[in-house]
């Protein structure tokens, strides 16, 4: 008997260790900001969500501490960005608890590759060739995260499969408007102005989108700053098109681009989200759109 | 094991539902993806994948059809509904393309209308095509998935 009731413990207290689905909903957690946002659009009352990545935080430099790991434990699902954003993600899977899993968003939406030549960069794993991570900066990319989230969530919590197709739907209908007025606000920008010089290259998907063309112009961190002739390069883009403005970013070091203002005269733009990483109203996916394309639209038209 | 004492018998249940409920909750909601598509197609993958269909005009009837007739999406019509989204599973063919039917059908007497068919098969690039009809439609669609 005394073994029996030994064993019955043992395999009691794993499994009340193991993240289940329950009536308070299931704990999501997150990697990153906008996908908390997400996640709460999409799960609404049946989840439970938990961001490690706080708003204005570098998504390129994040990597979760003993006590981050230890707040994740009893999440049933971990949101990572994917497209190798989370350099760290073999090392957090190597820590999973039973029954927890990763869902990479981003893994099934289609990838750009970074381009433009070995400055193009946006951190060092970011280099010339790999794939780029930014692809929240598109509205059709959200849509569809939001309907692989929403899959995610029904595979899982099965009872709930319905609530989380239907609230996917309604988000995407909204972003739906969101493109509309995006694409309404950068028609005021004349199609020979549509460059967007932006400190790192982030801006890829947005640029794919609405069609304009990108110019990074430096990389996060002194390692990564662009060569001279990269910088003469884009000083000769500026002067050519006649660009009308550059963009700081939030999280860059503005030196270069103050550097580049002095030389070509242009003027700089409000400092644009990249990393979807705002703050305030901009910490949502629809706030850090409404911000980027209003900066652009009032520095380019 | 002489005899159970009722307290011990007791705890011994209590625990036995501690281990059986949460191993219900976590395969009791998760249905496998084989018996949700009923689909049996051993020499070619499937891809999951979304659709989105908008009609300029409620249809009376609409569904998605692969080369083998099954139906890979079929639309509940409700009173003015022009739009729907839906998760699919697409039959990708030896060519890296899924091929898809549609079928649609307008109430007689509407005009020329158009039907605007949004693929998102998992990893591959959105497909958005336009296909304009009067009363009825049925075209073939092909949806480049490897390339």
């Amino acid at each position: 008997m005394r073994k029996l009731f030994i064993l019955v413990c043992f395999l009691s207290a794993a499994l009340l260790a193991t993240p289940v689905v329950n009536a308070a909903g299931m704990k999501v957690a997150t990697l990153h900001p906008l996908l908390t946002d997400l996640a709460q659009r999409v799960g609404g009352e049946h989840v439970e969500v938990v961001s490690l990545l706080r708003a204005g935080a570098d998504p390129h430099e994040f990597d979760p501490s003993p006590g981050d790991l230890a707040r994740i434990r009893d999440a049933r699902l971990i949101l990572a960005s994917g497209k190798e954003l989370e350099t760290y993600l073999p090392r957090l899977k190597s820590n999973l608890q039973g029954g927890q899993e990763i869902f990479e968003v981003g893994r099934n939406i289609p990838s750009l590759r970074i381009e433009h030549g070995p400055l193009y960069v946006c951190c060092p794993v970011h280099a010339h060739g790999s794939l780029d991570p930014h692809w929240w900066h598109s509205v059709s990319n959200m849509q569809r995260a939001a309907r692989l989230l929403a899959r995610e969530l029904g595979r899982i919590d099965g009872a709930n499969k319905d609530a989380y197709t239907a609230k996917a739907q309604a988000y995407s209908r909204q972003l739906d408007g969101l493109r509309d007025w995006a694409r309404s606000e950068l028609a005021q920008v004349a199609r020979k102005d549509r460059i967007l010089v932006t400190a790192h290259a982030a801006f890829g998907y947005f640029c794919d989108e609405f069609g304009f063309r990108s110019a990074p112009v430096q990389g996060l961190n002194a390692e990564s700053n662009p060569s001279p002739a990269y910088l003469a390069e884009t000083i000769g883009v500026i002067r050519d098109n006649n660009v009308k403005a550059i963009f700081p970013e939030q999280s860059a070091n503005p030196r270069v681009l103050e550097s580049m203002v002095r030389e070509t005269g242009v003027k700089t733009g409000k400092p644009l989200i990249a990393d979807g990483t705002g703050t305030g109203s901009a910490g949502t996916f629809e706030g850090m759109i409404r911000h980027n394309v209003s900066a652009i639209v009032e520095a380019l038209k | 094991m002489k005899s159970l004492p009722i307290l011990e018998a007791i705890f011994v249940l209590c625990l036995f539902g501690a281990v059986a409920y949460p191993l219900h909750v976590l395969t009791g909601s998760a249905p496998a993806q084989a018996e949700e598509s009923g689909v049996d197609v051993p020499d070619r993958a499937l891809v999951e994948g979304f659709v989105t269909l908008r009609f300029a005009h409620p249809p009376q009837s609409v569904r998605l059809l692969d080369n083998d007739e099954r139906v890979v999406f079929e639309a509940e019509i409700t009173e003015g509904e022009t739009r729907w989204d839906d998760a699919v599973q697409l039959v990708v063919e030896k060519s890296g393309a899924s091929d898809v039917r549609i079928e649609a059908q307008w109430d007689a007497g509407f005009p020329e209308t158009a039907v605007e068919v949004r693929m998102e098969p998992d990893g591959a690039e959105t497909f958005v095509k336009t296909l304009w009809a009067t009363g009825a439609l049925d075209a073939w669609l092909s949806i480049p998935i490897h390339e």
